[in-house]
């Protein structure tokens, strides 16, 4: 077996391609628009996930005890997160940090990119962790210094592989990362300085409900909202999101835990001609998966991995509720997107 | 449709396969690679006919893009599998496949940049002079990952991966 070999048979094992050549059409003409306008974001982002417009529904905060003894050994009390964005688009020197995009128990995270025409893609990415969150946990082996405060609070230079970082705390006990984009071996779009220079800028405004373009009145029983985005949101099952309170959100390297995910997007090959219903296709291993056209050319998908089976998920995708994604005025905050008892801190 | 579009289509049906290939063996995760062929098609298809060698563009912005997805903070990459396609499950133990598994699952265990110099220099053929252009790096800087790369596969798999550095770089201009 040689090396040069992989590359076939890796081709032979991959699964069903997500996007086709219209897609990667349609990205290239919306990046080439968004030059032309002035601003950009990452092709690979632009189709995936629409940059959600924020605010305000402040749901009374709500506590919830950490209740599974066999998933938390030392039952502690945790704040269930607001579906809410502390941070608002802002501008920074040259760079421009954009309205959240993705919202996840817990932290907001929102896109760096630069002000004018000269880039094609992000810059780096900010995240804001919900109070008493505490990214240091998740670095490993990063190396982490103390560097000059930042607007009286304690700022840190993190390292993790060569790739720079800037950690503070931006309130009480609230902590944010701004992370850069790699270009190649030592080459990172962002300098420790305009990192510096962003975090410096930054002030928490007030607060505005996420917003999302889907949602389902109905949710398999016993599943929790970890993750949203405009176009997407996660749920997994309660014991695993109440264990993730007060926690970073976990790396990829974790093992694989039962997952449902609701998504809109671009329709593809893979989901054949337009047509009515949901459909569910067989001999996805693992995984079940069902679908349903929205017109001609979106698709609402519903995933469960280990979870639950087609059935529940084509009950919930008829239970879906759909707002163009061009149309972001119309989003539904996320807090009514989903029953209450898919919320943490819900029924 | 304009002739640059057509043209472009017909070179992203030819070559999006391996662009795909390319980038999961780079990034090592089927979603990330995706959306890494996603971004630097998305790039091409912007400056397509102003780039002179649209191929090698595409594999070496493909390959850049998927090290920039590695690069995303790991506690932060989305966990959702709001694209995620099932995995394959190889149930084939045989000892060819078990090798190749073998063989896959070590280069993916190589650090980022040390396996985007191997992608590129072994599985696409590109000389240093390539490589160290396509990752915009110095070429000491591609022979030295080259060499850690290929110790650190060594030492993965306790043996070694078959790989003779004057065979395997097709192009390599000595």
């Amino acid at each position: 077996m040689r090396l040069s070999e992989l590359l076939d048979e890796v081709r032979a094992d991959a699964p069903p391609p997500r996007y086709d050549v219209a897609d990667v059409v349609r990205a290239g003409k919306r990046l080439r628009r968004r030059r032309r306008a002035g601003w950009v974001l990452a092709a690979g982002t632009a189709v995936t996930v629409v940059v959600a417009v924020p605010f305000v529904v402040a749901r009374p905060e709500t506590r919830i005890e950490q209740a599974s003894p066999a998933s938390s050994p030392s039952p502690t009390t945790a704040r269930a997160p607001e579906l809410d964005f502390a941070l608002s688009a802002y501008s920074a020197g040259r760079l421009r940090v954009a309205d959240p995009n993705r919202w996840t128990l817990a932290a907001e995270t929102a896109v760096i990119d630069k002000k004018g025409s000269e880039a094609d893609a992000q810059e780096g990415e900010i995240t804001l962790y919900r109070r008493g969150v505490d990214p240091r946990s998740t670095l490993g082996d990063a190396k982490i210094t103390p560097v000059e405060a930042i607007r009286g609070r304690p700022a840190y230079r993190v390292d993790a592989d060569g790739s720079p970082m800037l950690l503070w705390e931006y309130a009480d006990d609230s902590m944010a990362l701004i992370t850069s984009r790699a270009d190649g071996p030592g080459r990172y779009a962002l300098t420790p300085a305009e990192e510096r220079q962003v975090a410096e800028a930054f002030r928490p405004g007030p607060r505005r409900p996420v917003r999302i373009a889907i949602g389902a009145s109905y949710v398999p029983d016993g599943y929790r909202l970890v993750e949203a985005t405009a176009s997407s949101a996660t749920f997994i099952p309660t014991p695993d999101a109440v264990v993730r309170l007060g926690k970073p959100d976990p790396g990829p390297n974790m093992p694989p835990i039962a997952t449902i995910t609701l998504h809109v997007g671009p329709a593809s090959e893979v989901h054949g001609r337009p047509r009515d219903g949901v459909i569910c296709p067989e001999g996805t291993g693992r995984m079940a998966y069902c679908f349903a056209f929205l017109g001609d050319s979106q698709v609402e998908e519903v995933r469960s991995r280990s979870a639950v089976d087609t059935v529940e998920l084509g009950r919930m995708l008829k239970s879906g509720r759909f707002v163009p994604l061009s149309d972001p005025d119309h989003w539904m905050p996320l807090s009514q997107a989903f029953p209450a008892s898919a919320l943490i801190g819900g029924e | 449709m304009s002739d640059n579009e057509a043209e472009f289509r017909e070179f992203v049906a030819a070559r999006m396969d391996a662009l795909r290939g390319l980038a999961y063996l780079t990034c090592g995760d089927w979603q990330l690679a995706e959306d890494a062929v996603l971004a630097a098609l998305a790039r091409l298809y912007a400056r397509w006919g102003r780039v002179d060698n649209p191929d090698a563009y595409a594999r070496t912005a493909v390959v850049r893009a998927a090290i920039d997805e590695t690069r995303r903070p790991w506690w932060r990459r989305e966990q959702s599998l709001s694209h995620a396609m099932p995995d394959v499950v190889d149930d084939d133990v045989t000892p060819a496949v078990d090798e190749r598994l073998r063989l896959r699952a070590a280069l993916l265990r190589v650090p980022v940049h040390h396996r985007a110099v191997l992608v590129l220099r072994f599985l696409e053929g590109l000389s240093v002079p390539q490589t160290a252009a396509a990752l915009r790096c110095p070429e000491g800087t591609v022979k030295a990952y080259t060499s850690r790369g290929l110790d650190a596969l060594r030492r993965i798999l306790g043996a070694d991966p078959g790989i003779d550095e004057r065979t395997e770089a097709r192009y390599e201009v000595v």
